[in-house]
């Protein structure tokens, strides 16, 4: 039985490292649910991270709840979800927050609030009620002028004019280059499909056409290229 | 007395003309069983290794989301390179991964090794040991993976023309009018299962996908009267016949009346509606004399044999292997242990002589050997001359 300190403290490091890759998000989902006995510490870890994380680890972090919720979801570990549900506002205050400094997360939060609601995690009304909340927050002040949030303790810079601006511009290159990532790695799965072969069987029926011309001239290119083969193989 | 110059290696003049590997979009039943045989591969054997490695393709692929044609083009690899390669130089397991590894790439749903692994992985054990594509544990199994990549190019002779008889099966069914949530659902479950058999290598897209709207119909007692050769699905449309579809059905009932239960149509239907089906198609066979496979033009009664230059005394082409260069099954004497060494190639051992080169045009191959037949082979007519002056090397083409 591991040691609920250290369970606490390796989901916390691994929460606080999160990036755009899918794979981070993956070792931080299974470590939850191989530890979800402590489900309860653990989830109480996510709310703190979100409140004392930098804008851009609160997105990430966002992406792992979905993540998170999906697979809990999948292997029956149904508190996760339940813990969600019942602090979803409290995560969207954190990562989107009544001064506007995580008007950039506004996308992210929207995106991850439609996946849950897909998936049945989260109710339409909850959904709806959240993105209220949202449009109040999505204006922001210029992110160059926006106060740097209340960063975690490893980053105990006081946050000042100059130096802040350093700090938010580093931070501002370090989403766009997970924003960045985030894309690629979408594009390189538009292909994905559901594992229920169903999927893919309808979808193919409702979007093919009609039999036409073109088909007919490739089972004639194909049976010459088969009786070719035939006389000469 | 002229003299007989006997025409060797030596004698040869020029560069090696290399060999040349001919990629055969398809093969014929009677070519795949002499492949098997040549490797020794028995029947029972070559069920068993054929339909594991293409569950365990159709298991990983689900789990990674991939589409079916990605299925398709990795299970015909798998088969193909099955055909080369005898099965005690690699573990199965390892050919599955490696050809869906490539297919991925072809495919355009790219995936990495690793990921494939770790997913074969993740379905074998519960979420407590789940790994993620970069465990370490992956690492040298990954490379294997990459290394048999290229041997499986080769085995399919870097021909990346796939059918994707799926797409046009759909359209099949739907112009036939069979219901999308029922039928549909068989119709499309059979044509994964018709890649466990060898059909796909065999036959054209619109035969297979005939084939498995015909048979999804019987199953669903639908009236033949409608479906066999008639409208949209009238074969000479399609540039098909009666025989080609009856053997792609008779390969699909083989398969569900031997390994009912390593399927996915199968289990849904109990044993005896298969024999069923299948008693009826053999009648109808017999009646009209369709003959059970699809046989080369060398193989009909009614052959004579062109007189091309290289037909003297050589062997028929291998799985369009150039027949005058050392066919290798690749077994090297010392086999090493499956695990840490990769089958060797096919085709590299011939490369140690001279170059391969793998081409898609038969035609094109055919024709240059004749052309450069005409500078290697030495064609000795021995008469005798009296002449007064010493008699040169007659050389005659």
């Amino acid at each position: 039985m591991a040691d609920p300190f250290e369970v606490r403290m390796r989901f916390t490091t691994l929460l606080s490292h999160l990036s755009a890759s899918h794979t981070s998000l993956q070792k931080a989902a299974v470590f939850a649910l191989k530890n979800r006995e402590m489900d309860e510490d653990l989830h109480s870890c996510i709310l703190e991270q979100l409140e004392r994380n930098s804008m851009n680890n609160r997105a990430n972090i966002m992406y792992f709840i979905e993540h998170l919720c999906d697979l809990a979801n999948k292997e029956g570990a149904v508190e996760f979800v339940r813990m969600m549900q019942r602090d979803i506002l409290r995560v969207v205050e954190a990562v989107c927050p009544v001064d506007g400094s995580g008007a950039a997360n506004v996308r992210v939060v929207r995106k991850v609030l439609q996946a849950l609601q897909t998936k049945s995690l989260l109710l339409p009304e909850t959904v709806s009620e959240l993105e209220a909340v949202l449009s109040a927050r999505d204006i922001a002040p210029h992110p160059f002028l926006a106060e740097a949030p209340a960063n975690s303790a490893s980053h105990q810079k006081a946050a000042r004019n100059g130096t802040s601006g350093r700090l938010d511009k580093r931070q501002i290159e370090q989403r766009i280059e997970e924003d960045r990532e985030r894309h690629k790695r979408m594009r390189e799965s538009i292909w994905a499909v559901n594992g229920e072969d169903d999927a893919e069987m309808e979808k193919l029926w409702d979007e093919c056409s009609e039999i036409n011309e073109d088909d007919y001239l490739e089972a004639e290119e194909d049976a010459i290229e088969r009786n070719l083969g035939i006389r000469f193989g | 007395m002229a003299p007989a110059a006997a025409s060797t290696e030596r004698d040869r003049v020029g560069p090696h003309p290399s060999y040349i590997e001919i990629a055969k979009p398809y093969i014929l039943q009677s070519r795949i069983q002499s492949c098997l045989n040549v490797i020794s591969m028995s029947d029972a054997k070559e069920d068993g290794v054929r339909l594991q490695g293409v569950t365990w393709i159709d298991n990983v692929r689900r789990a990674l989301q991939l589409p079916i044609r990605t299925f398709n083009t990795a299970v015909i690899y798998y088969h193909k390179f099955r055909l080369l390669h005898s099965e005690n130089e690699y573990n199965w397991a390892d050919a599955a991964a490696a050809a869906l590894f490539t297919a991925c790439k072809i495919e355009d749903t790219l995936k990495k090794s690793r990921e494939i692994l770790c997913a074969n992985w993740n379905l074998k054990v519960g979420i407590g040991e789940h790994a993620s594509p970069d465990d370490p544990r992956f690492e040298n199994h990954s490379k294997l993976i990459i290394g048999l990549e290229r041997l499986m190019l080769e085995s399919a002779g870097f021909d990346f023309r796939n059918r994707y008889p799926q797409e046009l099966m759909i359209k099949m069914a739907k112009a036939v009018g069979l219901d999308k949530h029922n039928e549909a659902k068989t119709v499309w479950n059979i044509s994964v299962d018709l890649y466990r058999t060898f059909a796909p290598l065999k036959q054209t897209t619109p035969t297979l996908s005939i084939a498995c709207v015909e048979l999804a119909a019987r199953l669903h007692e639908r009236r033949a009267e409608k479906i066999v050769d008639v409208g949209v699905l009238k074969y000479s449309k399609w540039k098909t016949s009666r025989a080609e579809v009856m053997e792609t059905m008779l390969d699909l009932l083989d398969l569900y009346t031997h390994h009912r239960t390593a399927t996915n149509v199968g289990p849904n239907y109990s044993l005896e509606t298969f024999i069923n089906v299948r008693i009826t198609l053999n009648q109808e066979a017999e009646r009209y004399k369709i003959p059970r496979f699809t046989i080369y033009a060398t193989e009909s009664p009614y052959f004579t044999a062109e007189v091309t230059p290289n037909a003297n005394g050589t062997p028929k082409p291998r799985n369009g292997i150039d027949p005058t260069s050392p066919l290798t099954p690749a077994t090297p004497d010392t086999i090493s242990p499956k695990q840490t060494h990769p089958p060797t190639s096919a085709i590299g051992i011939r490369g140690q002589n001279g170059t391969v080169r793998f081409m898609l045009d038969a035609a094109r191959a055919r024709d240059e050997r004749a052309e450069v037949d005409k500078f290697h082979k030495t064609e000795e007519e021995e008469y005798e001359v009296e002449v007064a002056i010493e008699p040169d090397r007659k050389r005659v083409r």
